[in-house]
């Protein structure tokens, strides 16, 4: 049955005559420009797609590059010269000068580290936070800035923080914070001093290890100084 | 007239062999993938070989050009639709399945983008009516040219007449060289109809070829 269908289906459409005449009549081809259309469209389709991103993705790294060189260079030329009165944060200075004479020795620590940064905070953005001297259990650090001259500051401070910045001073804020942060760091750094207390100085072993202390953290003249007084008070006491 | 006739033959012989010559790189590797089946070069195209999709081209595109044309009856429906019917089988190159013959899937593709061009616009029944120029064999006798010349025209014009089911049917039973299975899926018919149109659509063409010459 199958066998003779397909035999009816063959014979269907078979018509040798009608067949050669209409392949002589059918001799037409696709158009030149519609192949050149279809088998370019053809070759792109086929084209991986890491070989698109290639094309345009050195050209853009390379862009890329120079312009964020040239946005270097004028970073670094534009600048502001740095100010005479920062402090050099490699090498921060201890030494007393004769405004800080007047020295508040038994200013607490805790009370130093809770306002410094109350006043630095409103005028930075970033979460800087002045570190503050160890404290060990010998030696006891004070503030030694004296109370006019960082009320002064702090005023200061507080009061640029009150008023509202422009855009440009916005921008100088952030030129300028580092610089400030860091004066303010070398500020509370500097106005620390170091002692030995009475109750050291009673025994000359405790008096040592104090001006052993001195020594080892860089208070170099104290040391020197609290030795001499420890030679006169104890003669006989023999330091190694 | 019959110089004229030649020289024109000539020109048309000369365009054929610099088209020839222009395709021969892609025709040496036609003629290598020859023994390849054309789902084979589909599944090499579908892995970024392109060279494969040229071969598979230029084994259907003018036998697909022609179907297009005489269904149509218009050049430009038949340009636009073909460009159609390729950009969509590059597009879903990805999904192809070879499922069935590829010339069942591309005919069907044709078939359907042939349809939804016909419904989008009304062009191709108020535009000018495809008629073919023959190329007259330039070593015929004027006799037999002026006869192999009056047929080819009825064989045309009978073919135009057609309806368009069973002219459709024909087309796909000659250029595409279906059977009646595939032509009745590509058609969405069932097997009898799809028997039934091509009969018909052979014994009008037979008719008109056969019709005797008039003599004045």
């Amino acid at each position: 049955m199958t066998d003779e269908r397909n035999m009816t289906d063959m014979t269907v459409g078979v018509d040798e005559t009608v067949s050669r005449a209409y392949r002589e009549v059918a001799n037409e081809s696709a158009p030149e420009h519609l192949n050149q259309a279809i088998l370019a469209q053809a070759r792109k389709a086929a084209r991986p797609r890491y070989a698109r991103l290639r094309a345009w993705t050195r050209p853009l790294a390379w862009a890329a590059t120079v312009a964020l060189s040239v946005a270097v260079v004028l970073e670094v030329t534009q600048l502001p010269a740095p100010d005479g009165a920062s402090f050099d944060v490699s090498t921060p200075k201890f030494k007393l000068d004769e405004a800080e004479a007047d020295v508040h020795q038994d200013a607490p620590l805790d009370a130093l580290e809770e306002e410094l940064p109350a006043a630095i905070a409103p005028r930075r953005a970033s979460n800087f936070t002045p570190q503050a001297p160890q404290k060990t259990g010998l030696i006891h650090k004070t503030a030694a800035k004296s109370e006019p001259a960082f009320e002064k500051q702090k005023g200061e401070v507080s009061e640029k923080a009150a008023e509202p910045a422009s855009a440009d001073e916005i921008t100088e804020m952030q030129y300028n914070d580092r610089d400030e942060a860091v004066r303010m760091q070398g500020f509370a750094l500097s106005s620390s001093v170091v002692h030995c207390t009475e109750e050291m100085t009673q025994e000359p072993s405790t008096w040592l290890e104090c001006i052993e202390e001195l020594e080892a953290s860089g208070h170099s003249d104290e040391a020197s100084e609290q030795r001499r007084l420890l030679r006169e008070t104890f003669p006989e006491f023999e330091s190694s | 007239m019959v110089a004229n006739t030649q020289t024109v033959a000539a020109a048309g012989l000369a365009l054929s062999q610099a088209t020839q010559l222009a395709y021969a790189p892609i025709m040496e590797n036609v003629h290598e993938q020859g023994a390849i089946e054309d789902s084979a070069l589909m599944l090499r195209y579908v892995d970024g070989d392109t060279t494969a999709f040229e071969a598979l081209y230029l084994r259907h595109n003018d036998s697909l050009y022609r179907y297009l044309l005489r269904l149509s009856r218009h050049p430009e429906t038949a340009e636009d639709v073909f460009q159609e019917v390729w950009g969509k089988i590059i597009k879903a190159r990805a999904n192809y399945r070879p499922t069935a013959k590829f010339t069942t899937f591309l005919y069907r593709v044709a078939h359907n983008c042939f349809i939804d061009h016909v419904r989008r616009n009304k062009r191709h029944t108020h535009a000018h009516v495809f008629e073919p120029e023959n190329q007259p064999d330039p070593g015929e006798q004027p006799e037999t040219l002026a006869e192999r010349s009056l047929a080819r025209r009825r064989l045309n014009a009978a073919l135009l007449d057609l309806p368009d089911e069973q002219r459709d049917v024909f087309l796909l039973h000659e250029e595409a060289g279906l059977n009646l299975d595939e032509i009745a899926s590509i058609t969405d018919t069932n097997r009898e109809t799809t028997k039934s149109r091509l009969r018909y659509a052979v014994k009008k063409l037979r008719a008109a070829i056969d019709e005797p010459v008039e003599t004045s």
